[in-house]
């Protein structure tokens, strides 16, 4: 049955989503968007590479799991006993796909026609694990090359030695797909157990956007997914402490010239930040070093870094931290002149005029991203994980002063908490 | 009024095309210039979009730029450099927010219409060229542009094996010119390319939007008439055989895992409807997670994480490219031949060649909903007389056979063998 559903709309944007509940504990949002030509969903779990450690509601202990296991899961889940989600999916003519982050799993279709039978089919596989040991043994061989994929794409690299020098505990230190090693650990039930666990219903979400009917979709919603008996998953902590791991990462590979991500570990007093602390820094990141700050300027004029410098507020459960990341022939000075240009913001403030520059251009990328379907199920996913309503950035957005803003920079980005991964050619 | 997709001539050798577009929340202007790739033009050419939307006259610094952009909220001003067959396609674009969503009720699309105007038109220059220090900066950001190509290993090793394939033909040149071009070329020399790229490229304005509005054609189309024009002649692609000896090159590189890619050629290209065949074909046997290649090399056999199949229809050639164990390539490389020649034998089920053909046509009917793509669709058959719309390219593709997929996968030949393998394999 559907319970709870409301229709959220947002008259400057002329845009409007559906919220609604199974009772299974399913969270369900759909976004019509009648003059599109495609449709795009999304089946997802509130299960990441971090989840390595859990328990149940009522239940005292916690389970460890390897690295990658949810990455593992997802290769896993398009198989079923008589063929793969994609020979389904070829009947249609969607496009399907899946991806495993930190914090979820998803996966998603893109169609121009037979929406309702593309939605069966992921409704189902999804929901309907099958794994032999000889299906998983098949998989390490595929992921295995996945792993070494990554291992030569330097980007990839210098983000997670950052990771690694930031944080000592936590499970997003870790790649993804998890190591040769451990995903060689991962057996057939312990992946039954994992599905059982985290793909129960109350843990999943459906959001949709594009040429659909809403009430159309929620009630074959209803009519495709059976009741469960809710779990509760209660993530682990991992006494993460407050100081970085170490202050610096090397490491040498096949590219032109140096990679640099510089870090700023952020406290987690709550496991996740709020929306306005998200808007906040996001807004601060472009001041610094948005396209239009005097530092980018600065910083390209003496050669130190190109056009694809750029920052970003990676956050999530347990962790939280503004990253800078660039090419140089000198990452060791970029990073000097990113924390001096910090410094000097907090000592002479921050200009208005690149507060309102800031603010306008923000506020520009979040109405464009409306023109995007694809963007709009990610906003609505975002929502699902969150709870914070898909228009509410406008909201806190509108009422962000420049006091706001001061107060972040003054309370962020302290030196003592940074460090530096570097990615240098090898020889 | 119902507005259609128009197409105009706004002067010698300069198209409009006003594509309108009422799902989303932005307008979309692009100019691009076509010119024929040549190795004494390629460096220069490619340096000169970037130059442009770096900075102008009005405009002196890139933040200006920058800051004017936040203040039309968020306007994206972006540029590009490609190969459209043998010929360099160089394009600037706007995206701005439509007018009805200014929170001053300003004409943000004429504004930026005018920027754009700015920016190609009238340059940062003194008598001696580009200014200085601005050449200079934009001159070491394409440098370092063409020196991280080798970053990404999978494109790397993709136009390695391209070019090897096209070997002498024009679009063997990369599409940023040599290094070795950027880092002679003089501030004089860009300077004579920009005049010589107004005055003889062939030029398309693309304007997508919710409504038509002329000022924008006469805002970028008048400059162009009060030059002296002569536009070059734009020929069609040379498509040369397979090598009588197959190509095998390799690098070597301190890498984890190999690539391997085998460039092949098709006797059918251009812009006739054969070339529906070879789309088709390719996708069969390595498109999507359906076709021969991921079924077989990935699923069945574990090879890999990717195995997949392109064509490029203008130029007549197709590559399939792999990441895969070192001691894994030969007999990656085998099955790929070994799934080619099943194709070429027919021993594939009806159902696959239906599950190609319904998978391309979703995807062709989906580029409707993104801006650039439909920009780019049109930018992309400019010269195709009588180019087909989407509707017309889903019933070309499904009119496609059974006997159609075979006689094409029998005209692929292959004609070069690339890998890039690690310092000490053999």
């Amino acid at each position: 049955m559907i319970t709870e559903k409301k229709l959220i709309t947002n008259d400057r944007l002329n845009e409007s989503y559906i919220e609604a509940v199974h009772s299974s504990g399913l969270k369900i949002y759909i976004s019509e968007k009648p003059e599109y030509s495609s449709a795009h969903a999304i089946f997802g779990t509130r299960y990441g590479s971090i989840d390595t450690k859990f328990r149940l509601k009522g239940t005292e202990n916690f389970t460890d799991i390897p690295e990658g296991t949810a990455h593992f899961l997802e290769h896993k889940l398009f198989e079923s006993e008589d063929g793969n989600a994609f020979e389904r999916y070829a009947v249609t003519g969607a496009y399907a796909n899946a991806y495993t982050s930190f914090d979820r799993t998803c996966y998603l279709f893109n169609c121009t026609s037979r929406f309702e039978e593309n939605l069966s089919i992921l409704l189902d596989f999804v929901r309907h694990p099958y794994f032999t040991a000889e299906t998983v043994e098949k998989e390490q061989g595929i992921i295995g090359q996945e792993i070494r994929m990554y291992d030569d794409e330097a980007g990839w690299r210098v983000f997670f030695n950052l990771l690694c020098a930031m944080y000592s505990k936590h499970p997003v230190r870790i790649d993804i797909a998890g190591t040769t090693e451990s995903i060689a650990e991962i057996t057939a039930d312990m992946l039954f157990e994992c599905h059982k666990t985290f793909y129960n219903m109350s843990n999943m979400f459906i959001c949709v956007a594009g040429k659909v009917n809403a009430d159309e979709v929620l009630a074959q919603i209803d009519r495709e997914i059976t009741e469960n008996e809710p779990r509760e998953v209660i993530r682990g902590l991992h006494d993460e402490p407050r100081g970085i791991n170490y202050p610096r990462a090397e490491q040498k590979l096949a590219v032109a010239k140096p990679l640099f991500n510089l870090g700023f570990k952020e406290e987690c007093k709550n496991p996740e930040k709020t929306l306005k602390e998200r808007i906040e820094t996001a807004v601060l990141l472009e001041i610094i070093a948005g396209k239009s700050s005097a530092l980018f300027e600065r910083l390209v004029n003496e050669g130190l870094v190109n056009d694809g410098f750029g920052t970003e507020y990676f956050t999530g459960f347990g962790y939280a931290a503004e990253v800078f990341d660039g090419e140089s022939s000198d990452p060791e000075k970029v990073a000097e002149e990113i924390k001096k240009e910090i410094r000097r913001l907090r000592e002479n403030g921050i200009d208005e005029n690149d507060f309102i520059g800031a603010k306008n251009s923000l506020y520009g990328q979040m109405v464009m991203q409306y023109n995007v379907i694809d963007n709009v199920v990610s906003a609505l996913v975002s929502t699902a994980m969150t709870g914070d309503g898909m228009f509410d950035e406008m909201d806190v957005f509108e009422k962000l002063t420049l006091d706001d803003i001061t107060d972040c920079l003054n309370r962020q980005l302290l030196e003592e908490h940074s460090a530096l991964s570097v990615i240098y050619p090898a020889e | 009024m119902v507005n259609e997709i128009k197409r105009f001539e706004l002067s010698d050798g300069v198209i409009g095309n006003f594509i309108p577009t009422t799902r989303f929340k932005t307008a979309r202007l692009s100019v691009s210039f076509y010119v024929p790739m040549r190795e004494d033009t390629a460096s220069a050419y490619a340096l000169l979009p970037f130059i442009l939307t770096g900075c102008g006259k009005e405009y002196p610094t890139s933040r200006i730029i920058s800051r004017t952009l936040d203040n039309l909220y968020n306007a994206a001003l972006a540029c590009e450099c490609t190969k459209m067959g043998d010929l360099q396609l160089l394009s600037v674009s706007i995206t701005c927010m439509e007018n009805k969503y200014a929170l001053d009720g300003s004409d943000i699309i004429l504004k930026c219409a005018n920027m754009l105007s700015s920016l190609i038109f009238n340059p940062l220059c003194d008598e001696g060229g580009f200014e200085e220090q601005n050449f200079e900066k934009e001159k070491r950001l394409m440098i370092e542009r063409i020196d991280s190509e080798i970053n990404n290993k999978r494109s790397y090793a993709l136009s390695r094996c391209v070019a090897e394939v096209c070997k002498g033909e024009p679009c063997s040149i990369p599409r940023y010119g040599s290094r070795q071009g950027q880092v002679e070329l003089t501030r004089g020399e860009l300077y004579a390319a920009w005049e010589t790229l107004l005055r003889t490229a062939y030029v398309r304005i693309g304007y997508l939007a919710s409504e038509e509005n002329e000022k924008v054609f006469d805002i970028l189309g008048k400059a162009f008439s009060d030059l002296d024009r002569k536009v070059v002649n734009i020929n069609n692609p040379i498509v040369s055989p397979a090598k009588e000896t197959v190509s095998q090159i390799h690098d070597r590189m301190p890498v984890k895992q190999g690539k391997l890619v085998l460039g092949f050629r098709t006797n059918i290209h251009g812009g006739d409807k054969d070339t529906y065949k070879v789309m088709v074909t390719t996708d069969l046997f390595g498109g999507g997670p359906y076709s021969r290649l991921f079924d077989n090399v990935r699923e069945k056999m574990s090879l890999c994480y990717y195995c997949a199949a392109r064509a490029n229809r203008g130029k007549g050639y197709m590559t399939v490219d792999s990441g895969v164990e070192f001691d894994n390539m030969d007999k990656t490389h085998n099955e790929i031949l070994n799934q080619l020649d099943i194709v070429c034998k027919g021993e594939f089920d009806d159902e696959a060649l239906a599950a190609s053909k319904r998978a391309l046509c979703d995807t062709f009917r989906g580029a409707e909903d993104s801006q650039p793509l439909i920009d780019r669709w049109h930018a992309d058959r400019l010269f195709v007389a009588d180019a087909p719309s989407p509707d017309e390219v889903a019933t070309l593709i499904n009119s496609v056979t059974k006997e159609d997929v075979i006689e094409t996968a029998k005209t692929f030949k292959l004609d070069t063998v690339y890998r890039l393998l690690g310092q000490e394999e053999k």
